[in-house]
């Protein structure tokens, strides 16, 4: 009976499947006009009018017309007639290139998909997409419109990787450009790092896995080969006996009508499956077999049995040839052995670089390689063979793993050739990490490879790479419509952008993003010595001004210090002048409130309460941090002790790379109000406390009550709490009287809530670092910025995301507001990065510049000026502006020297 | 503890210039427990309302009368149909029906529905940043969470929606005296209601679990309670302290506070109400008996197994705010044992009883459920802890005078199936959120 049943049973469900797609297309063709309008990848086409055409392509870079329909490039040119009805977007003035690629990005990937890696190669990154995250606003903003996702590097072989878009989700459909792009491999990557005999092992096993799947192939092509040969000898004893039977029925005579020759095919089917039905399930071989099927022992016996009686023949003494165990991750595997999918595999180091290769070509395989910490003498196999390269992170974010430890100061700079093939990848923890893009490819042109290769590399280099050289990376007719309008240099991070393009629909467009008036071209051949003479006069058409713009000047130097400066000075004729032509010439920069690496140094760990303290006393002038500042061209710092405590001690100013190094030992005071002072083991280890504790050390109580207050909480003869203490006030009356600053550290709403509180008792300058979540507060801090002594704002980098977008906007209102602004950071290029994502935030360029150059930390809620006469001869000869990553220091020089 | 004060003052100040006054429940507490203390029990004399409040007939701008299927007052009678007139954010009358004085907005809800009196939660939970209690001392009674009140959380839009209108921030149970509960409003614009509104104190083995005797001599897990004993030791020596006017105990003591048992003197005398933190029937008894011998009134909070001992609470007077419903298995530390009916065993005993911890009015449908009268009910969710936290003359009832903070309901409020329509603070429907546009 159920039998019955399932035979009534199935016919339905088929005849109801075969309907379902013809419902989804009524379906879409009811709704599908007005979707298609509302998307403007619709049938309505869009001319991007006006533009400069970086189209990476044959016609190279033009001023034309680009006409977008149903998601592509319908037309360029700079004669493209407009069809009547498309949609116009100005776009003149600005440059317009192919949509950004990053290669290597974790954007749509949950936290557990981006840790996710393998060993078999059975993983497929679509699998672990969440097409519903919101992160790719962020990363579209910068002007990325492709990622290449992947299985972690955790594993020797995770699986599939795929190309996804840069724009709405919805479902994994939609976002995919290209599934199956490339098998992600690593080598030398996980616990490896030291040990030869785990880099060796994990070579051997990942060719283990490649001979399995090698192994794989041929048994199948065995058995296919087997099988043909089989059906072959099938066929030709089918058409004999076919032949002898109609021989027979000639024979027997013709009377009998046509009838039977017809319908006899049919029957068979049909007999062939009630004999399915009827319980025997898997007595056909089939394509799709499943595990069910290989349980029935009996198969192959049964199989013989039928095929006997179908073929009405005695059936051949060895049968059919046995089919292989099927594998479908062996099966997709296969493809690189085949050549249709490339390996993509990460390794860093020479040896495990050479192994790749050996495997590449063991195995036929296509490759892309990425890592390439130190391919030393590998690098020129990889360049004659122009195996794509992926390049990244270019920028270091905190900690940097093991293996990525020994990339060179100048890395990847003389990597790729001229001719090769590679692309960039952000390599980050987070899924809007991808927005940094611009910044990793201005690091690369700070470090010398050439402009037009690194956006070479971003678009068209990237679209080979990944293999999508047919749909992605240039502007050509055809291509897919990703496309970015930059209102400026695309490589710069300060860049805004004005429009973007994913697949034919706008997804970003900011009518306020205007060209930036900067003339680009400023190749500089800096002649100056190695030693500067005592006295001497140096020349710039790009001098920093103190408004923040730059002009024609020269400074004149005299021992080391600043004697004059102007558009001309006027020195004897015996005094040497060093042009630097359209070299940018500024003051050191100035990182606000930063312990420079000195952390450890510079805290009290006994008590939270460590207001006695001078962060200048403990000042290293050699340590690493400091040298990588003066090499980046970061010659001042507000110094300040580690935000282990609550009251750290008093902030300094200091110069980089000096002799003598402190300016003012004391210009603000160091209160945490943030998560980092809070320590279980002393108080205080909750907000209420760490306020009560500032208050107190304020003495913001009245003054007679100050007796009152608990002596010190440290091990010391009374004497010595004494004398601590007494320090301890006098600093507390300097910030109560205004006569020093507070550096406040804040994170949270709450923490910026009760800062402002102390800032609107106090009658000093206030310096918010962080500066935490002020745009909970963005009331409060617009009129405290506006009256009273002053609020700064010390902007710390952020790494992209939504968050950062609301924090960026109300710093920007804030400074229109009359606060201060300031920037910090612990090394150079993040420094200047989050000058730069300020600017491409609408924070004016000069504004910036004055923050980052031209603030005086020992007066740091004052404008300040440079160059004054006098002053230490500390200034930077930059090949373009600092707020441009990839601009970079040509030379640092320190007390009217080069800094070494 | 000066600042403390000073930070205080600064949070009273954004009241609007609202004098403090102590809370009404521990003025008039009585020194011993041998006599009742009258502020739980005795029933305030009910408020007969009559139809029109004085500021009605004003027509102010900005009035607003509510109509609905049935006010519940709950400290007075339940007018069915009934209305409520608000007026500048305080409710001006409540009747069986008002007219509508010129200008002034009606809100009518529909047969069927009801109005209530805002909810009000002794321990709200969430919403501080960082840890809601200032672990490195023991004795930390002027500790406060005011400042760390992140005024912007979630967590108030989640208690608003449920129709809690106020509650108390309680420091968390790790310290022997962890400090000041304040009373806040979940939204509006004045957010204070009383920045002491108690003082915490625990009797549990809370403060011991933290405490190890062989670690690093240096750090705090050395240190003294490592046992229940010595929670309550502690707890007995600090109000010691206090009564006979001692130097602070500096390994006890936080240093910022510099008469940090001036709290405890206030509890001692009567002054100030204490909501000691338990949850078995032993430490519920030593909370009784502590209480007897310095002579304070205390309220339980927690209480998990106040059902084993109702008796001696209503002997004292003593009330009980019980935690968070939980019904699967054992409780807590202590292993504490659950019964379905605590709130119904407790009120039958002639314990005044309150409902704490989220979700105030599931809280109180379950608790009606399984045998707590159902007027009581709603009673352990608005006026009950309001009197617990000395804030019942403001809050907690349907009352002239009274901050015009309502929850209306789409129908029988007991009833699992009844949603929240809207709820008002400070005459301000805050839920659902006003629409930006609307709010300026």
């Amino acid at each position: 009976m159920p039998m019955m049943m399932l035979r009534l049973a199935l016919p339905l469900v088929l005849a109801s499947l075969m309907m379902m797609p013809r419902l989804r297309e009524a379906r879409a063709e009811e709704g599908g006009d007005a979707e298609a309008d509302a998307r403007s990848g619709g049938s309505r086409a869009i001319a991007l009018v006006g533009g400069r055409l970086v189209t990476q392509a044959e016609a190279g870079t033009i001023e034309g017309t680009i006409l977008v329909r149903d998601g592509r490039i319908e037309a360029v040119g700079e004669a493209v007639e407009i069809p009547e009805g498309a949609e116009r977007i100005d776009v003149s003035g600005l440059t317009v290139t192919p949509g950004l690629i990053d290669a290597r990005s974790v954007l749509w990937l949950p936290a557990a998909t981006q840790r996710d890696g393998g060993n078999d190669g059975a993983l497929d990154i679509l699998d672990g997409v969440d097409p519903f995250a919101e992160d790719w606003h962020d990363v579209a903003r910068s002007g990325v419109t492709a990622v290449a996702v992947q299985p972690s590097n955790s594993g020797r072989l995770g699986g599939r990787g795929a190309v996804l878009r840069v724009g709405p989700g919805g479902t994994v459909e939609d976002l995919t450009i290209k599934g199956d792009a490339f098998v992600q491999a690593a080598l030398g990557v996980n616990n490896a790092s030291g040990n030869s005999v785990l880099r060796y092992q994990q070579f051997e096993q990942l060719k283990r896995t490649l001979d399995g799947v090698k192994r794989y192939k041929e048994e199948w092509e065995t058995y296919e080969k087997a099988l043909a040969k089989y059906n072959e000898a099938k066929e030709k004893a089918e058409k004999e006996a076919k032949e002898k039977a109609e021989k027979e029925a000639e024979e027997k005579g013709e009377e009998d009508d046509e009838s039977g020759d017809q319908p006899e095919p049919e029957k068979d089917e049909s007999k062939e499956e009630d004999d399915d039905d009827e319980g025997s399930s898997g007595t056909r071989p089939r394509q799709d077999e499943d595990e069910e099927d290989d349980d029935e022992g009996e198969t192959p016996a049964k199989e013989d049995e039928e095929e006997s009686k179908e073929a009405e023949k005695d059936a051949k003494a060895d049968g059919p040839p046995k089919e292989p165990e099927r594998d479908e991750t062996k099966e997709f595997l296969v493809k690189l052995l085949t050549g249709e999918v490339p390996l993509r595999i990460e390794v860093h180091r020479e040896d495990d670089l050479n192994n790749a290769v050996a495997l590449a070509k063991e195995f036929d395989l296509k490759l892309i390689v990425e890592g390439l910490s130190e391919p030393r003498s590998a690098r020129e196999g990889l360049v004659k063979s122009r195996t794509p390269m992926v390049l990244g992170p270019i920028l270091e974010s905190g900690g940097r793993p093991s293996y990525r430890r020994d990339r060179d100061r100048s890395w990847p700079a003389g990597l790729p050739a001229e001719d090769s093939r590679w692309a960039i990848g952000t390599y980050g923890d987070r899924p809007s990490d991808s927005a940094l893009l611009r910044a990793h490819a201005a690091a690369a042109v700070a470090r010398g490879v050439p402009r037009d290769q690194v956006l070479r590399a971003l678009t068209a280099g990237a679209a080979e790479v990944l293999g999508l050289a047919d749909e992605l990376g240039t502007i050509a007719e055809g291509k897919r419509a990703d496309l970015v309008a930059f209102a400026g240099d695309p490589i710069d991070p300060s860049t805004a952008v004005a429009l973007v393009l994913s697949g034919g629909e706008v997804v970003v467009r900011d009518e306020d993003a205007t060209p930036a008036e900067d003339d680009l071209a400023t190749v500089v051949d800096l002649d100056l010595p190695d030693r500067l003479p005592g006295r001497y006069v140096l020349q710039t058409r790009r001098l920093l001004n103190d408004d923040g713009t730059t002009g024609p000047g020269a400074l004149l130097v005299v021992e080391g210090r600043i004697e004059a400066s102007g558009e001309a000075v006027d020195a004897g004729d015996d005094i040497p002048v060093f042009d630097v032509g359209d070299a940018t010439v500024t003051p050191g920069l100035l990182t606000a409130h930063s312990t420079l690496g000195q952390g450890r140094a510079v805290a009290e760990s006994a008590g939270a309460d460590a207001g006695f303290l001078r962060a200048v006393d403990a000042f290293d002038p050699t340590g690493r941090s400091v040298r990588e500042m003066v090499r980046g061209g970061v010659l001042r710092a507000g110094f300040a002790p580690g935000s282990g405590n609550v009251i750290g001690g008093a902030v300094g100013a200091v110069r980089l790379g000096a002799v003598d190094p402190v300016v003012e030992p004391i210009i603000g005071m160091n209160l945490v109000l943030s998560e980092a002072s809070r320590n279980l083991e002393r108080f205080p280890v909750s907000l209420p406390g760490q306020y009560a504790l500032i208050r107190q050390f304020l003495g913001t109580q009245d003054e007679a009550d100050q007796d009152a207050r608990r002596s010190l909480d440290y091990y010391l003869t009374g004497p010595a709490i004494d004398r601590l203490d007494a320090t301890r006030r006098e600093r507390a009356a300097a910030l109560r009287d205004g006569r020093c600053g507070a550096f406040i550290e804040v994170g949270e709403a709450t923490e910026v809530a009760l800062a402002l509180d102390l800032a609107e008792e106090l009658g000093s300058c206030v310096a918010l670092v962080g500066p935490g979540a002020i745009e909970e507060q963005a009331d409060r801090v617009a009129r405290l910025a506006g009256e009273g002594p002053g609020l700064v704002l010390v902007v710390r980098p952020m790494p992209p995301g939504p968050e950062r977008s609301r924090r960026w906007a109300s710093v920007c209102e804030a400074v229109e507001a009359g606060a201060g602004l300031l920037f910090s950071a612990d090394d150079p290029e993040g420094l200047r990065l989050a000058a730069a994502s300020m600017v491409a935030a609408g924070l004016p360029r000069a504004a910036a510049i004055r923050a980052l150059a031209i603030a005086n930390p020992a007066d740091f809620d004052e404008p300040g000026s440079c160059w004054d006469a006098g002053s230490p001869a500390d200034f930077v000869v930059w090949d373009d502006s600092p707020i441009d990553l990839s601009s970079r220091p040509l030379a640092v020089v320190v007390d009217g020297e080069i800094a070494p | 503890m000066r600042c403390c004060k000073i930070m205080l003052e600064r949070f009273q100040d954004r009241r609007a210039g609202q004098g403090l006054p102590l809370p009404e429940s521990s003025r008039t507490m009585s020194r011993s427990l041998h006599l009742r203390i009258r502020a739980w029990v005795a029933a305030a004399a009910p408020l007969v309302l009559l139809a029109v409040g004085p500021a009605a007939a004003a027509g102010d701008d900005g009035d607003v009368l509510i109509r609905a299927g049935s006010v519940v007052t709950v400290e007075g009678e339940t007018f069915a149909p009934g209305a409520v007139l608000v007026s500048g954010g305080v409710i001006a009358g409540v009747g069986a029906s008002i007219e509508a004085p010129e200008g002034a907005e009606v809100l009518d809800l529909g047969e069927g529905t009801t109005l209530l009196p805002g909810f009000v939660d002794v321990d709200l939970p969430g919403g501080v940043t960082g840890p809601s209690v200032e672990v490195t001392r023991e004795i930390t009674p002027r500790f406060n969470p005011l400042p760390a009140i992140d005024w912007s959380s979630r967590s108030f839009v989640e208690a608003l929606a449920g129709g809690t209108t106020a509650g108390a921030f309680i420091p968390l149970s790790e310290n022997v005296v962890p400090g000041m509960a304040p009373v806040v409003k979940t939204a509006g614009s004045r957010r204070v209601v009383e920045a002491e509104a108690a003082l915490v104190v625990t009797v549990a083995s809370d403060p011991a679990s933290r405490n190890r005797s062989r670690t690093r001599p240096d750090s705090i897990y050395v240190r003294q309670p490592t046992n229940r004993m010595g929670v309550v030791a502690m707890l007995r020596e600090a109000l010691n302290r206090a009564s006979r006017g001692a130097e602070p105990d500096l390994d006890t003591t936080l240093p910022v506070e510099a008469d940090p048992y001036e709290p405890l003197r206030d509890v001692i005398q009567g002054r100030r109400s204490v909501l000691a933190i338990s949850r078995t029937d032993y430490d519920i008894l030593t909370v009784l008996r502590l209480a007897g011998e310095f002579g304070y009134a205390p309220i339980i909070l927690g209480g998990q197994e106040a059902y084993k001992v109702a008796g001696p609470l209503a002997a004292t007077g003593v009330p009980v705010v019980l935690g968070p419903l939980r019904i699967n298995g054992p409780y807590g530390p202590e292993r504490t044992e659950l019964a379905w009916n605590t709130a119904g065993v407790l009120h039958e005993a002639g314990v005044a009883v309150a409902l704490s911890g989220g979700d105030l009015l599931e809280q109180a449908r379950f608790a009606a459920r399984f045998g707590l009268p159902e007027e009581e009910a709603l009673k352990a969710i608005t006026i009950g802890p309001a009197r617990v936290l000395g804030v019942a003359d403001r809050l907690g009832s349907i009352a002239v005078g009274k901050a015009a903070d309502l929850v209306a309901l789409e129908g029988d409020p007991l009833e699992f199936t009844t949603p929240v329509r809207w709820v008002m603070v400070d005459g301000v429907v805050q839920f659902p959120r006003p629409k930006p546009s609307e709010e300026d």
